[in-house]
């Protein structure tokens, strides 16, 4: 009989520690909503006030993405390689982090902060577009653009990785009368990626520096339309790195700001 | 009633069980929890970016930068940029690629050189003359001749490939092609807005140095303030050099001066900040790898002795600032303070730091401790370019460049140096 009343009473405490933290977990949501929304009416109101309308649409509770460091990927490297010269292509290294891989049809060389180029190719390419995107499909290029006319011209795309778009990664491909002459880009891949424990500013952060901005440079807009979390590659003496930066678009022109710093700059 | 019992106590069971799961989870899900449980779960935490090999890069010190955009008057120019400039972390990694991927070295004429520069080029003066082997080293590679290098040129020619140029402090000139492709140089070159900076030979100051970089504008570097750093203490040093910091043997001379007497090693700390230290044999952690001298092991062991001294006395980093072989095989490496990114010099044209590296290690060094903090106050302006650049052309074959002059006193201005 004695358990039978010490564990009622122990369901009981439990009964009351669990409604305690919960009260505690809401109360503590609740707060943090509220001060999010309080922080959007601000940021409302500080852009009212400047003359700056936010569309309807924009996500401002968005989190923003870490910085990334970025290592060499080899096999990624001979792969591209391959795709576009043949599967014979032979890499051989030129020194200083440059390798290059060549073919009968010419030959394109990888440096170490990711960037690729070839000049000079010969490769037959019969059906342009399914070509291109096969090629933007593999290797995780998006918004292809393609600009040929009669078999010449170019294709460009710029690279995603896990569904964000990395600036400064893009893909160009040059033909002529239906032959790629050229290609120069940059390719980035996440393996042995290691996440970089910077501060972050957050999606309402951004606004308000870009407010700064604004206000400091003069710059002319009226709207805000879009604002996303994207990567930005920086190959610098030290590393590579994906940079995280606040993608702003205005009715004028796009501005990034600066996951870490803060920094506000056009692209 | 056993029966009911036993059900009762079943569902109690189970209720606790329940309850106690229930409120795990609940205090894990508080801020104040998940936050110490991110610090102390070494899975919560994100795995830290390893720091890059190459720990002598951070040896180099500020540079002068010309980069020529593909059109007239295209010249982009900055004086003692320093490692943290964006521009130096562009361009850094083409001259470590260039570097690693040259050719062999042949001589260059003059005009072939600056019909180079005319195009997209990106110059860089090192400010200081130093050996290939060491500037190789200090990107991250390796280098096949120990031909002194004052600047670093590279050009696109024209060609698909970009072509290095060594300038050495006599004006000879070495030309070799890479496999760095110009769509590198291209891109740099591209994002540069020209700033009117041209070389001496382009303008009318033609007694000046040929190549010295006439910048159209100067960032005003702060004053400083020079001291003694708190943290000169005879104990700090001895600790800094592995020295038993609680020895017998140690003494004061009559100039104030502590001698400590470790056989075979000897250490003299004066009053002002010198430093003096010389050994038979070389202190086993400065010993560099490797069985025979060579450069990039000099500059390793170098490196480490000046980061124990500054980072033991909290005084002002350290730069490299000449790396030479004596005759006895030894290796001569110097360094000098760098302030806000500008160089300070001695009146009297002395290191700040002199280590005589054998195959054994650290034989000797001469050092001179100091620290440099930007003074709140403003000082006077640095005189206009050009006008610095009129006075520097009465002394022919002169350069031109920012410095601070430290010749003891608490308060130093920046300067022209001639």
């Amino acid at each position: 009989m004695e358990t039978f009343r010490l564990k009622n009473i122990a369901i009981l405490i439990l009964l009351l520690l669990n409604a305690g933290l919960l009260v505690l977990i809401g109360s503590q949501r609740w707060q943090s909503r509220r001060a999010a929304s309080e922080t959007v009416r601000q940021l409302e109101e500080l852009c009212a006030a400047s003359q700056l309308t936010l569309d309807s649409r924009l996500q401002l509770s968005q989190q923003p993405l870490s910085a990334l460091a970025i290592s060499r990927h080899g096999e990624t490297e001979r792969v591209i390689a391959s795709y576009l010269l043949g599967s014979s292509a032979v890499s051989s290294s030129q020194g200083g982090g440059i390798y290059s891989y060549s073919s009968d049809k010419g030959s394109i060389q990888f440096r170490s902060g990711g960037s690729f180029d070839g000049s000079r190719l010969e490769v037959a390419v019969e059906d342009i577009a399914g070509f291109s995107e096969k090629f933007c499909s593999e290797f995780g290029y998006r918004d292809m653009v393609v600009d040929v006319d009669g078999g010449t011209g170019s294709v460009t795309a710029v690279q995603e990785v896990a569904g964000v778009t990395v600036y400064g990664c893009t893909a160009a491909l040059y033909f002529e009368e239906g032959v790629l002459t050229g290609v120069t880009g940059a390719h980035v891949s996440l393996e042995n990626a290691a996440v970089e424990s910077t501060g972050r500013i957050d999606c309402v952060t951004a606004l308000v520096r870009f407010l700064d901005y604004r206000g400091a440079t003069g710059i002319v807009c009226s709207q805000v339309t879009d604002i996303q979390c994207v990567y930005l590659l920086q190959a610098t003496a030290a590393t590579v790195r994906l940079l995280p930066v606040w993608r702003i678009e205005t009715d004028t022109n796009p501005y990034f700001v600066d996951c870490t710093t803060g920094a506000v700059s056009r692209i | 009633m056993r029966e009911h019992n036993r059900i009762v106590n079943a569902l109690q069971n189970a209720a606790l069980v329940l309850l106690t799961v229930s409120a795990l989870f609940l205090l894990l899900r508080t801020p104040m929890v998940r936050g110490g449980w991110a610090l102390a779960s070494p899975a919560a935490s994100p795995q830290p970016a390893q720091e890059p090999a190459g720990e002598l890069s951070a040896m180099l010190g500020s540079v002068h930068i010309m980069v020529t955009a593909d059109s007239e008057y295209g010249r982009f120019g900055q004086l003692c940029a320093g490692e943290d400039d964006p521009l130096v972390q562009q361009v850094i990694p083409l001259f470590r690629e260039a570097l690693g991927s040259a050719a062999e070295l042949e001589a260059a004429a003059q005009q072939q050189f600056r019909d180079a520069l005319e195009g997209m080029a990106v110059y860089l003066d090192l400010t200081v003359e130093l050996p290939l082997t060491a500037v190789a080293a200090c990107l991250g590679e390796s280098a096949g001749s120990d031909r002194p290098v004052r600047a670093l040129a590279l050009t696109a020619d024209g060609e698909d490939a970009v072509s290095m140029y060594l300038r050495g402090g006599d004006g000879g000139l070495f030309r070799c092609a890479t496999a760095l492709p110009a769509s590198a140089l291209e891109t740099i070159c591209a994002g540069v807005q020209p700033n009117g900076s041209s070389f001496a030979y382009e303008t009318n100051y033609t007694a000046l140095e040929p190549y010295t970089l006439l910048a159209a504008s100067v960032a005003q570097p702060p004053e400083l303030q020079a001291d003694l750093p708190a943290g000169y203490t005879d104990y700090n040093l001895m600790t800094a050099l592995d020295f038993n910091a609680h020895t017998k043997f140690l003494y004061t001379d009559r100039d104030g001066a502590v001698v400590v007497e470790e056989s075979p090693r000897t250490l003299r700390i004066g009053p002002d900040g010198t430093v003096l230290y010389s050994s038979a044999a070389a202190a086993p952690s400065y010993r560099p790898g490797g069985e025979g001298p060579a450069l990039p092991e000099a500059l390793r062991a170098a490196w480490s002795l000046a980061s124990a001294l500054t980072n033991g006395t909290g005084a002002s980093p350290l730069r490299l600032s000449g790396a030479e072989e004596t005759e006895e095989g030894t290796y001569v490496v110097r360094f000098r303070y760098q302030a806000e990114g500008v160089p300070v010099c001695f009146p009297d044209e002395s290191d700040a730091l002199a280590v005589t590296v054998g195959a054994a290690g650290a034989v000797s060094f001469t050092y001179r401790c100091r620290a440099y903090t930007p003074a709140e106050e403003e000082g006077a302006p640095l005189l206009p370019p050009a006008m610095a650049a009129a006075i520097a052309s009465l002394h022919p074959d002169s350069g031109l460049s920012v410095a601070y002059v430290d010749a003891g006193g608490a308060r130093l201005s920046p300067c022209w140096l001639s």
